[in-house]
């Protein structure tokens, strides 16, 4: 029987995994679009996506102790498990692409200014092989131990604005064809909640527990919404121009004779939640080709993970440009697909009966 | 010792660690410092040219020294675009040009009149600032506040950064930075207020704080296909040359100056300001205990209230102002007078003086705004907040948004009391 992590845990990979994607870029690509109505526009695709929540409860409550694999193995069939299970981890591994993509621009707009691609992978990639190879409660354990320290990190950055000017947005410039459009163009950013899928009979949620389980993810989303707020009030006119809006949100305003550097905080902030990002995708990706390869092991799906990753970035990916261009493409049309087909899927496990109650 | 040793080498992440050690550590030896290969520039210029463009950079060089002496060197670079003028200059300093501490932006009166947005549109898309810069005007060539400003240093131990800083603080209705800029030209009214610093030459008993004297730095080299460097002052001295801080700001519209306004068309702006106080008003030939006087007093508190409606088809913006007011010199014969620093006398003569010189002053800056279309003070931005709908179907019947002010019927209501 593999080992669970608790509902803390659990609580918190989910907090990690709604953060994911949306801390730096999307404020200021939502903003060119819909201006500050990019807030509603990050509501809707949340109210979407949140209906998955019961569903995977329900799911696991009804089947405490299989995985997602095994449940669909058992209704659907080998060969539509294993279209899904790649499907996922095409998924699994696009997050990883963009979560590494917009922070390694963010990093060398902010520090080295010249390219440093070769630095940052032989640094970040042993960790994240590491941590991964150590199995999920490893890296749950670090997430939980840090998580106080991205949370007082995140809220300072929220709170420094209130030093400089703020204005209140004005909402509902837009139309609403504009705004629900906008809410997914970039769904590929969203879709957080298919990893709890992956990892399901790892979680240990009794009955009873969904009440807490339920604030993690309302937290979650609450940073983001918060967050979106303050920049939108601080920059309600320049926020396209504004490409790292968590760090943005400390500089950009002129304290003289002040403490330089403040965005320090904000480095170490997204430092740890892309870290915690990363491994939470790439053990996502190693679940789903253990599933759909099980004569090979982690280590075949992490080396291949690594190579796969070093060589999109080595030779495709490079600026900002690329990365928002696969976003809103085909990215985002995947990823609505894979949403949509999870949930479909996951429905209909959730009516019928269970199989081994029908043989009673 | 040798199991230990295999025990610690089979835990992977020491291995790395080693690895990384070893593949880091001698590059990190062998590379000279940063400071080597990067000009640390905290203060950049744009002036015009023939050439086109030319940006001059001030950067801090650092050096080895027993004082706090910072050394710093003004460079500058010549090209048909800003992009090419900063490479030369990168090429006459020989290093590359590190913007991260760039903390004041000059731009000279000849490209404010052209389009500040494609000037500085090299520094927001290069996105190297590490954070909004000061960003004023001069009057003659950016270069020279530069040079000005390094010597500001070595005079007085005040830095150009600590100046803007007062102008900001005290004297503008909000910060005088690029990001601010940015704000005005990119919102409804496309108009943006920044800092002015002009330089005089020779006029060491002018009104205004006197910052720094020097003469026009000479040894900034020019990087322009090998072209030699301008040299200092040859043969013979220039005029001694000064920074003039008198509290002057640019009002930009479309991104192109359109009026420079004195100290007190901005105290005018700032009257609908909670934060701003100390404006001195003066009131002349006033009676106090029998005879008359010229009284100076200052605004020790101020609250602002302002409402915005439409009133018979019209906008109308109302400002209810209370200010507390204190007096602070009498001037004339003082013989029958009681000195009593404890009472600000406000009589209803004066009161109804201070109204006037407010509004008068308000009046002065409103048709200034309304003239160049250049709503400064936010009133269009309220009213499409506040009535949105009505504001909506009013500009409907207007040419543009920017017309909207010229509607507009300002009342100012005051409560001066003494504080």
């Amino acid at each position: 029987m593999k080992a669970k992590i608790s509902l803390r845990q659990t609580g918190i990979l989910t907090v990690m995994c709604i953060l994911a994607n949306k801390l730096l870029l999307l404020p200021s690509l939502l903003f060119e679009r819909t201006g500050v109505d990019g807030l509603i526009s990050v509501a809707i695709s949340f109210a979407v996506e949140l209906i998955l929540i019961p569903i995977f409860l329900k799911l696991k409550t009804k089947h405490p102790s299989l995985s997602f694999y095994e449940i669909l193995k058992k209704y659907f069939g080998v060969i539509a498990v294993k279209t899904i299970f790649f499907a996922l981890l095409v998924f699994m591994f696009m997050k990883a692409i963009l979560t590494f993509g917009i922070v390694y621009v963010y990093f060398k707009q902010e520090i080295y200014q010249e390219e440093f691609l070769m630095l940052i992978l032989v640094c970040m990639l042993p960790v994240l092989t590491h941590g991964v190879l150590s199995g999920l409660r490893t890296i749950s354990r670090t997430m939980e131990f840090f998580f106080t320290v991205v949370l007082v990190g995140f809220f300072v950055c929220l709170l420094m604005s209130l030093f400089t000017s703020v204005t209140l947005p004005v909402f509902f410039v837009n139309s609403a064809g504009t705004i629900f459009s906008s809410a997914f163009k970039y769904f590929i950013v969203f879709d957080d909640f298919l990893f709890l899928f992956i990892i399901m009979d790892r979680v240990d949620i009794k009955q009873g527990q969904e009440k807490k389980f339920y604030f993690y993810v309302l937290l979650g989303m609450f940073m983001v919404l918060a967050m979106f707020f303050f920049f939108y009030a601080k920059y309600p006119v320049t926020a396209f121009m504004h490409d790292n809006a968590l760090s943005d949100l400390l500089v950009f305003s002129v304290q003289f004779s002040a403490i330089g550097r403040l965005n320090i905080i904000a480095m170490i902030t997204i430092m740890l939640i892309t870290l915690f990002q990363m491994e939470i995708f790439c053990f996502g990706f190693c679940q789903c080709f253990e599933n759909l390869l099980p004569k090979l092991n982690k280590k075949h799906a992490i080396a291949l993970f690594d190579i796969v990753l070093s060589l999109i970035f080595l030779l495709f990916v490079g600026s900002h440009a690329d990365i928002v261009e696969a976003a809103e493409g085909w990215f985002s049309i995947f990823a609505i697909g894979v949403f949509v087909v999870v949930f479909i899927v996951s429905l209909i496990l959730c009516f019928v009966r269970r199989k081994d109650e029908e043989k009673d | 010792m040798k199991k230990k040793i295999k025990s610690y080498l089979k835990n992977p992440m020491l291995l790395v660690l080693i690895l990384v050690l070893i593949m880091f550590t001698p590059q990190g030896l062998y590379s000279p410092g940063q400071s080597r290969n990067v000009g640390v520039v905290v203060a950049i210029g744009f002036d015009s040219a023939p050439e086109g463009y030319e940006v001059s950079l001030l950067t801090f060089i650092p050096k080895a020294n027993q004082t706090f002496k910072e050394v710093n060197s003004v460079i500058s670079g010549k090209g048909d675009n800003i992009a090419q003028a900063v490479y030369n200059a990168q090429v006459a300093l020989g290093r590359r040009v590190g913007l991260s501490h760039v903390q004041t932006t000059v731009i000279s009166e000849d490209l404010m009149k052209e389009n500040v947005p494609a000037i500085v549109d090299y520094l927001t898309r290069l996105a190297a600032l590490s954070s909004s810069t000061i960003f004023i005007g001069t009057n003659g060539k950016a270069k020279e506040v530069l040079s000005l400003s390094s010597k500001l240093n070595d005079g007085i131990g005040l830095d150009l950064q600590q100046v803007v800083g007062f102008n900001s603080n005290r004297i503008f209705p909000a910060e005088t930075s690029l990001e601010e800029f940015y704000k005005g030209y990119y919102g409804r009214t496309k108009s943006s207020l920044i800092g002015y610093l002009p330089v005089v030459e020779g006029e060491e008993e002018a009104q205004g704080a006197i910052l720094a004297e020097g003469e026009t730095a000479g040894g900034a080299s020019l990087s322009d296909g090998g072209s030699e460097g301008e040299g200092g002052s040859k043969g013979g001295k220039e005029k001694a040359k000064y920074i003039l801080n008198t509290g002057q700001s640019v009002l930009l519209k479309d991104g192109k100056m359109v009026h420079i306004l004195s100290l007190e068309q901005i105290n005018s702006i700032n009257l609908l300001s909670d934060k701003t106080r100390g404006q001195i008003v003066r009131v002349d030939n006033a009676e106090v205990d029998g005879q008359k006087h010229d009284l100076s007093y200052r605004v020790r508190e101020k609250m602002v209230k302002t409402t915005t409606k439409f009133e018979n088809g019209y906008p109308v913006f109302q400002a209810n102002i209370d200010l507390g007011m204190e007096l602070m010199e009498i001037n004339g014969e003082h013989h029958n007078l009681q000195v009593r620093s404890e009472f600000s006398k406000l009589t209803p003569e004066i009161i109804s003086k201070i109204e006037h010189h407010f509004k008068q002053e308000f009046k002065e800056i409103v048709d200034i705004i309304k003239t160049n279309s250049a709503d400064i003070l936010g009133v269009t931005d309220l009213f499409f907040k506040q009535h949105r709908k009505e504001y909506l179907k009013y500009i409907s019947n207007l040419s543009g948004e920017d017309e909207f002010i010229n509607h507009v019927v300002f009342q100012l209501n005051f409560n001066i009391e003494p504080n």
